[in-house]
């Protein structure tokens, strides 16, 4: 079972795939449904998660500005670069997996810049749990044997 | 030659400091990097790098007295009437190789000799300016050598640091130096370039600019614009700026050259600041004031120092090259040696070129004269070029925004019908019938978004309306709430519709005005704070019937009223508090009651901080309810 925090504003559209991650205690989901309390939650002293799913299109409220986060079209970019760098003050493991999710399609420039990153894998919504599960174990497994 | 001063009246009116003020705001931030500097003579590299962090720093300093000691070896061999080209191709290759990566070096990419590198000067922990100008040599022997080395270390220290910064003991130093008498020319010029950056220490040192040069002043500003973009924070004695702004203003009004450059303003009817033209100067460039004053005012407006930039060549992948070869074989030829032009940035309403004139050795007046009609045209097509980019650009972001909406419905009615296949068997009775709902819904909200699309896309076609009878509670606000719950829910925010059951029943197109209200009803969801209550209440008017909902969150912006409604466009301060959206809401609902023959608006309420009240009104014609007794 690992651990999930899932930060995403339309936490109502991905009940479905909550619960399916949830479902008989497969996975444990922690929603975080916006970037204050992402914030929050990773820069807790501990914060027990395995592994991130995080939406790529997020109101960027006061921790980013508009134009760095392309009209918040790019705060899920943002927030991913200061998990990886450890800025921020957050507590997190900086290469902790990490699946980001957009309905931006067939972006190859976004994707390429989301994949720089290592631990991390970008899918384009709508998402098939297939998709989710085989992305949640890939990281899990490459983080497991580095 | 009449080398007099304008007044300084004359001068003031010249000057328009809101448009400076926008200026700053419109600078794009992807541009901070590339800066284009003062010329101190025609073999420097008019770029300049601004890298406050950077690291690599290494630069080959220069030592000798003969300027074209510094000239590239096929520039030094090659015609005088040739080098400003050849040196021009120097420059740009080495743009390239910094722009491509290959050469990041930032003293390295300038020539060995006139390095014009810029970097905060910090002094007493506080950032005065930048420094600019070379990491000199001193190159004269009337020079001791132990005050050479003196100087050359605080240069360094000012150019070439890390830091960036320079103590307060040598900044004395340098000012003590700048008094004391110097008997050679060569060393003199150097003393006057030094003072570039002297002058910017002695306004630290006791808070008065005394410009007594034009260079100066011009670079003061550009580096106020250059900090501002950096992300530091300048403040200013706005009236000493002003002041100084003024005293370029009547260095420029007899042109004195001065080896800058100007930024010349263009003012469209209407008096909107549209398009800038800036013209650099090598030699000194006289203009006649009694002859010529009077027509140059006429034609520009004197606003600022030049911008940059060739990125935006880059950006747009348009070959300015050739345009500007033209324009510089055409244009300047006759009276000029050299000359080149680049674009300058930056949006659809402010754009430029930035013109480079080596050895033009007429009155500035004949520039003009010369260059208007391929200006004219230049920025016409520039215009063309810009309009086309960012419409491709916004329409990128548009389908951006609408594949987001379209598919966040998609994805859960996926998911939704997934897990139900997956899951069927395991599920309660009533967690399946609940499941389904949550299925139907989603489809619901999608046939109302495409119905918003079939709305944008054939918006020029008359809509055609289904009108019948309505009750407004029954019909509308029910149907809306039990769809947008579920979201009001999330962020804790209570729907209050009290006195609607009231409302009287009506003649329209049930499907429209249910959208008109469910996109001013999602939009109050997503803009308000949580934890606070969305009222929908109606007033009656003596010419109809006022549907307002309000709620409390982040407001709209003032100056957006109108824009508001335009196609794809959302609030400035939106995304801020959801990202998600097309802009296409409130010009459909919009479209939709104009269609009724009503009207929508919407009205500032309440302000406590953050805190900021908006109420849409949404009028349904008294003659709708006339029909119901028709119909």
């Amino acid at each position: 079972m690992a651990k999930i925090l899932l930060i995403d504003d339309d936490i109502e559209r991905l009940s479905p795939l909550i619960q399916e991650l949830q479902f008989d205690g497969i996975h444990k989901v922690t929603l975080v449904p916006d970037i204050d309390r992402a914030f929050e939650y990773l820069q807790t002293p501990t914060p027990e998660i395995d592994i991130i799913i995080l939406d790529l299109i997020l109101a960027y409220s006061n921790k980013y500005s508009k134009t760095e986060t392309l009209d918040g079209r790019e705060t899920g970019y943002c927030l991913l670069k200061d998990i990886r760098s450890g800025a921020k003050g957050f507590k997190v493991n900086p290469n902790i997996p990490v699946i980001v999710l957009t309905n931006i399609r067939k972006d190859e420039s976004l994707k390429e810049k989301i994949t720089e990153f290592e631990n991390v894998i970008f899918l384009e919504k709508p998402v098939t749990f297939d998709q989710i599960y085989e992305s949640i174990n890939r990281l899990l497994d490459s983080s497991s044997e580095a | 030659m009449g080398n007099e001063y304008k007044s300084i009246d004359q001068c003031k009116t010249l000057v328009d400091f809101d448009q400076i003020k926008r200026l700053s705001d419109i600078l794009s931030p992807d541009v901070i990097k590339i800066n284009v500097a003062g010329f101190t003579s025609f073999i420097n590299s008019p770029i300049a790098i601004i890298e406050p962090n950077s690291k690599d720093s290494s630069v080959e300093l220069y030592e000798a007295e003969n300027i074209e000691d510094f000239l590239p070896e096929d520039c030094r061999k090659a015609r005088k009437v040739d080098r400003g080209n050849l040196c021009q191709k120097h420059r740009e290759a080495e743009f390239e190789e910094f722009v491509s990566g290959k050469n990041r070096n930032p003293a390295r990419i300038c020539y060995k000799g006139g390095i014009h590198l810029r970097k905060p000067i910090i002094v007493g922990g506080k950032i005065v300016g930048l420094a600019l100008g070379g990491g000199y040599k001193v190159a004269s022997n009337n020079v001791s050598a132990e005050e050479k080395d003196k100087l050359e270390k605080i240069m360094s220290s000012i150019l070439l640091d890390n830091k960036h910064s320079i103590n307060e003991r040598d900044a004395i130093y340098l000012l003590d130096r700048k008094n004391s008498q110097i008997e050679s020319q060569s060393v003199k010029n150097e003393y006057t370039k030094f003072c570039g950056v002297v002058e910017q220490i002695e306004r630290l040192s006791d808070g008065v600019f005394h410009s007594k040069r034009l260079a100066t002043e011009g670079n003061f500003i550009s580096d106020l614009f250059d900090l501002t973009r950096l992300g530091y924070t300048v403040s200013i004695n706005e009236d000493k700026f002003k002041e100084m702004l003024v005293s370029a203003l009547k260095k420029i009004s007899y042109f004195c050259g001065y080896n800058k450059s100007l930024l010349l303003t263009r003012e469209e009817k209407g008096g909107v600041f549209k398009s800038m033209v800036t013209v650099g100067f090598s030699e000194e460039v006289l203009l006649q004031p009694d002859e010529n004053w009077e027509e140059f005012v006429k034609w520009n407006k004197i606003i600022f120092i030049e911008k940059n930039m060739k990125s935006l060549s880059l950006k747009i992948n348009f070959d300015f090259r050739k345009l500007f070869e033209r324009i510089k074989a055409l244009t300047f030829a006759p009276s000029a040696n050299c000359c080149f032009a680049y674009p300058i940035s930056i949006t659809p309403d402010y754009y430029g070129i930035f013109i480079f004139v080596n050895e033009f050795n007429e009155p500035l007046y004949s520039l003009f004269k010369y260059a208007k009609p391929f200006i004219d045209r230049l920025m016409e097509h520039l215009s063309t070029i810009l309009k086309r980019y960012y419409a491709e650009k916004s329409s990128k972001i548009y389908f951006d925004r609408l594949s987001h909406e379209v598919l966040a419905p998609l994805g859960a009615i996926r998911n939704w019908a997934e897990f139900l296949k997956k899951r069927f068997n395991d599920l309660p009775e009533e967690s399946k019938n609940k499941k389904l709902d949550d299925l139907l819904k989603e489809c619901d909200r999608l046939v109302l978004l495409t119905d918003d699309f079939k709305i944008v896309t054939g918006k020029k076609e008359k809509i055609e309306l289904q009108k019948n009878k309505i009750r407004f509670y029954s019909d509308i606000v029910f149907p809306i709430i039990y769809l947008l719950r579920p979201e009001a829910d999330l962020k804790r925010i209570f729907i209050r519709y009290g006195d609607v059951y009231d409302f009287p029943e009506l003649y329209v197109d049930l499907d429209r005005v249910k959208q008109i209200i469910y996109n001013i009803v999602l939009n109050a969801i997503k803009y308000s704070y949580g934890n606070t209550t969305i009222d929908v209440f109606f007033e009656s008017k003596p010419e109809g019937y006022v549907v307002c909902i309000r709620n409390i969150g982040i407001g709209i912006p003032e100056g957006e009223d109108e824009i508001i409604f335009e196609s794809g466009v959302r609030g400035s301060n939106a995304s801020e508090i959801d990202a998600r959206g097309s802009g296409q809401g409130l010009t459909i609902s919009k479209e939709l009651i104009e269609a009724h023959g009503g009207k929508i608006w919407f009205e500032r309420g309440k302000t406590a901080s953050d805190y900021k009240e908006i109420i849409f009104k949404v009028l349904f014609p008294v003659a709708l309810k006339e029909d119901v007794k028709n119909g």
